[in-house]
């Protein structure tokens, strides 16, 4: 119901520069996931959107109009807190009506929305309960039904499952998607947890130091991130970086000196490239641990130190120089130790600049 | 922890106990749970503390006296008022106060500072001040009514009426300082992002305040008022110099009363007795307040 | 911050700051007025219509250092400044003992447990519901008993009394803030609990302990009945002095601004600088009990 569009919005505090002259267009119905780390300027440009922080530079805009000035009550916005923010003693049914009786709805329509949306959600039986009896999550529930009841233009979440744990995370992260879906209500998500995005985003929009690093879809920015932070800020674990040098000889160098073997079209394009010192990158799932090689054309040799189990999956840790890299192995614990090849696809490396930005 | 170790650990305990609650416990006993036993037993003969030869036990005379004395239920009447109008105010003014101080500006601390000083003053100093501004002839206060304003002159001190409303002006000048202080602990005590959402929902001023702000801060405001209440009936020092009780006896509170019997008339037993009745009014009140305030903090 | 970028911002702004003016001038009116009434003459005391500019004397503050007698004319020091040392002495110790003794008992009472605890605690807190006026006599008695009466030594004990309950409570609230583990992991490492007192908790208190001795220091060095009654002439103290210039021919009204004025300044310097604490202090001895 309405397309956002910041215009070298800037936020200064003082003299920290919390955002950094973003530019973004944020279509109808998008479901947008702004990521990054603390401090990255992700919450600040949402309350910019919301309302609660005035505008330092630059402009905002919902649809054709210029909302800079207007109070967030204005901007027909809904926005969920990190930490729920629910009226204390007020009972569930009365905090998520709230918003609509400011809005003079008869008695009646209220009834019949607080009832539609907390089926939805599946707290209709907690209606009359006190906010103080809930268990988080339930607490977060009514926090979302607040927001939406009163179907918003745009929905706004900060951080919303920070406080609650795994548990509940799952379960809300589906929930969120169910509820965006159902509504095609324009939402903004700020979040500094990257599989949150992965799972919930349309488009995600990478920030970090109060800049916008990238956007695109989770897709795009797994496989192809245009940008070492973001390779390495996104999917668990991050996308592995080495260093690599084209030796007078010609052959191709890695951190610390172990030559890598390329198959001939990658070849010619490491040798062709412009700089003689580049990154290289590549996820740990394309980089497997083979202790022969058998025909293969890309690896480069490396010694395990122990496996490490990350989300089910079982990861070899190796050390280049004296930095730690992932691979995927096929085995269990007793890999450790062992000697052999990382070998890799070609497809799946990408070559970056040393300023981090992507070059092939 | 071996056996040995266990023991000397147990012995160690009870002897920080000992060492750290003692001294504090014998110093109240000594010089307030004595005296008070004293006083109640004194409350039982026609003790006067200048004529001692003549004691005699009298039971419960002076308690009788008192009690059916309709110029007691007077007395107690007119503390009610003024304790009930002076505390009231306070507290409104108080959190009014604090709720406009909650938001940052420029100067914010210095602000503070000069509204917080009235309560660290002399009360004897307060009433004399009072006193000297409250004239009706050449005080200030008259001169800003009569001359500047035209009001006709206002005898403060001279006249029943009046002389309770300068008594509660002068106390709320002096101690509403106390309740903006606590008030705005409280308020600086709510999150920030329940007053957002809030905004986010259009709510008004008002929802914000009633629904947010005086719910999660029901407990400190009850504590300040049972501090309020229980200081307000002790209190002797402002009147004292203020009004003296008058004009005749129109601001006398029970306290005052007190003074004035066992201090001027000298009947010491008499005296006893209004101290235990008015302790017992003290306590009560309190209790209930107290009781409220457990209630408050279990929501 | 809301509220901040609507069309009514600036009037809001503006209202706001006429309704801070007139509190401070609510406030410091009656300041600045004892302040020009300790330096105006007899006559400019009582002109009608009150004077706003005037010649200023420093007689009254004189008298108050200086006392001529009537007959003779001679001058001789009043002795202001024993009374003033004795005001200082008894509200300071006072303070320390209510103090330390109160931080101590608060400890207790926030840690370990025993018999009779809540009935400890509803006792001290009853300390303060007692009217002054009220226990003076029989106190009087004790302390003549006790060749106290009139003694520095036995306002100290006195003012001690009296802050104990407050300091207990106030510093129990503190204490109940600091997470049992800090001490837990002092004891791990061989301290006794004594030690943990004194070396772990007592800095990490240190906002309450100032705002519990500010408190206890106003309170002492303003009061005013059971000095008038007690200490009479050893050790006596400011206030009542300035209630002895209550004649019965009319008040010394100039001297009593001028004494009442320097009576003030000592809490006006402390506030200034215990001025954060008092507001921990007052906080914590309410939010963190439970």
């Amino acid at each position: 119901m309405a397309q956002i569009r910041l215009e070298n919005l800037t936020k200064h505090y003082g003299k920290v520069k919390a955002v950094d002259e973003i530019n973004l267009e944020i279509k109808d119905n998008e479901f947008v996931v702004f990521l990054g780390p603390s401090g990255c300027g992700k919450t600040t440009t949402l309350r910019c959107v919301a309302g609660l922080e005035a505008v330092t530079g630059g402009n905002i805009y919902f649809g054709d109009r210029r909302v800079n000035d207007l109070e967030p009550a204005d901007r027909n916005i809904a926005m969920v807190f990190q930490h729920y923010a629910l009226y204390p003693h007020l009972k569930v049914h009365r905090n998520i009506s709230f918003p609509l009786k400011a809005e003079k709805m008869p008695p009646s329509e209220r009834e019949r929305k607080v009832k539609e949306v907390s089926e939805l959600l599946g707290i209709e039986n907690l209606l009359n309960r006190r906010i103080s009896e809930l268990p988080d999550g339930d607490k977060q529930k009514v926090a979302l039904a607040r927001a939406i009841v009163r179907t918003p233009e745009v929905l706004l979440l900060d951080e919303p499952l920070s406080a609650l744990d795994e548990v509940f995370r799952e379960q809300m992260r589906i929930e969120f998607l169910k509820i965006q879906k159902a509504l095609q209500v324009t939402t903004v998500y700020v979040t500094h947890d990257q599989r949150e995005a992965m799972m919930l985003a349309d488009k995600i929009v990478v920030m970090n130091d109060g800049k916008i690093v990238e956007t695109g879809n989770p897709q795009k920015l797994y496989e192809m991130p245009q940008n070492l932070f973001t390779g390495y800020f996104i999917g668990s674990p991050g996308m592995n970086f080495f260093n690599c040098r084209r030796k007078g000889s010609g052959a191709l160098a890695l951190d610390d000196g172990e030559t890598v073997s390329f198959s001939e079209t990658y070849r010619q394009k490491a040798l062709g490239l412009a700089t003689a010192e580049f990154v290289i990158g590549i996820r740990p799932e394309y980089l497997f641990f083979k202790q022969k090689i058998e025909g293969e054309s890309n690896y480069f040799k490396i010694k395990l130190v122990n496996v490490e189990r990350i989300h089910e999956i079982n990861y070899g840790n190796f050390y280049l120089g004296d930095r730690l890299y992932k691979c995927l192995v096929s085995g269990g614990a007793e890999f450790g130790g062992r000697e052999g090849f990382a070998v890799f696809n070609d497809q799946k490396i990408l070559f970056y600049d040393l300023a981090g930005g992507k070059i092939l | 922890m071996s056996d040995y170790d266990q023991k000397k650990y147990e012995r160690n305990e009870k002897l920080i106990k000992l060492l750290f609650l003692w001294p504090s416990l014998a110093i109240l006993l000594f010089l307030i749970a004595y005296p008070f036993v004293m006083l109640i037993y004194y409350s039982f003969f026609n003790f006067s503390f200048l004529r001692q030869a003549n004691t005699k036990f009298i039971g419960l005379t002076n308690y009788l006296l008192i009690l059916t004395d309709t110029y007691t239920w007077e007395r107690f009447i007119f503390t009610f008022k003024y304790v009930g109008l002076s505390v009231s105010i306070q507290f409104i003014l108080g959190i009014l106060i604090a709720w406009l101080l909650q938001r940052n500006f420029r100067g914010k601390d210095a602000v503070f500072t000069v509204v917080l000083m009235p309560m660290m003053f002399c009360p004897i100093v307060v009433g004399l001040l009072w006193r000297y501004m409250f004239n009706t002839e050449w005080g200030i206060i008259n001169y800003f009514l009569h001359n500047l304003l035209g009001f006709a002159r206002v005898e403060w001190l001279g006249m029943e009426q009046n002389s309770l409303w300068a008594t509660i002006i002068a106390n709320t000048w002096m101690w509403t300082p106390f309740m903006v202080l606590l008030a705005s602990a409280a308020f600086s005590s709510v999150p920030k992002y329940l007053y957002e959402a809030a905004s986010v929902d259009r709510a008004s001023g008002w929802f914000k305040f009633t629904n947010i702000t005086l719910p999660l801060s029901a407990p400190i405001l009850v504590l300040a008022l049972i501090f309020r209440l229980m200081d307000e009936m002790k209190q002797f020092d402002l009147i004292y110099t203020l009004t003296g009780g008058g004009p005749g006896d129109a601001t006398q509170t029970v306290s005052f009363t007190l003074y004035k019997t066992a201090f001027q008339y000298f009947y010491t037993g008499e005296g006893s007795a209004w101290a235990f009745i008015l302790l017992i009014i003290i306590i009560g009140l309190s209790s209930i307040l107290i009781r409220l305030l457990n209630y408050l903090s279990e929501r | 911050m809301t509220g901040t970028m609507g069309k009514n911002a600036t009037v809001k702004n503006i209202v706001f700051t006429i309704i801070v003016v007139v509190l401070l001038i609510y406030t410091i009116f009656p300041l600045y007025w004892l302040f020009l009434a300790s330096l105006k003459t007899r006559v400019d005391l009582f002109t009608i219509p009150p004077k706003f500019s005037f010649e200023p004397t420093l007689e009254h503050f004189k008298k108050i250092f200086i006392y001529t007698t009537l007959e003779t004319g001679e001058q001789q020091q009043t002795r202001y400044l024993f009374w003033l040392l004795n005001s200082v002495l008894t509200a300071g110790i006072g303070t320390l003992l209510a103090v330390t003794l109160g931080t101590m008992a608060g400890y207790i009472n926030s840690r370990m447990e025993y018999r009779g605890k809540k009935d400890f605690m509803f006792f001290v807190l009853s300390t303060r519901m007692l009217p002054p006026v009220a226990v003076i006599v029989p106190l009087y008695i004790v302390f003549a008993k006790l060749h106290l009466a009139d003694t520095r030594l036995g306002m100290i004990l006195l003012y001690t009394m009296i802050g104990l309950g407050l300091a207990t409570w106030i510093m129990k609230g503190f204490f109940d803030n600091i997470p049992k583990e800090v001490e837990e992991a002092a004891f791990v490492n061989g301290y006794t609990r004594f030690q943990v007192f004194i070396k772990v908790l007592v800095p990490m208190v240190k906002g309450g302990i100032a705002a519990t001795a500010g408190f206890c220091f106003i309170f002492a060095w303003n009061e005013f009945t059971f000095a008038s009654i007690i200490a009479t002439r050893y050790a006596m103290t400011l206030p009542p002095r300035i209630v002895a210039f209550m004649g019965t021919s009319g008040f010394e009204w100039g001297v009593v601004a001028a004494s009442g004025f320097i009576l003030i300044i000592p809490i006006f310097v402390l506030f200034i600088f215990i001025r954060k604490y008092i507001l921990m202090g007052m906080t914590f001895g309410v939010l963190g009990r439970k």
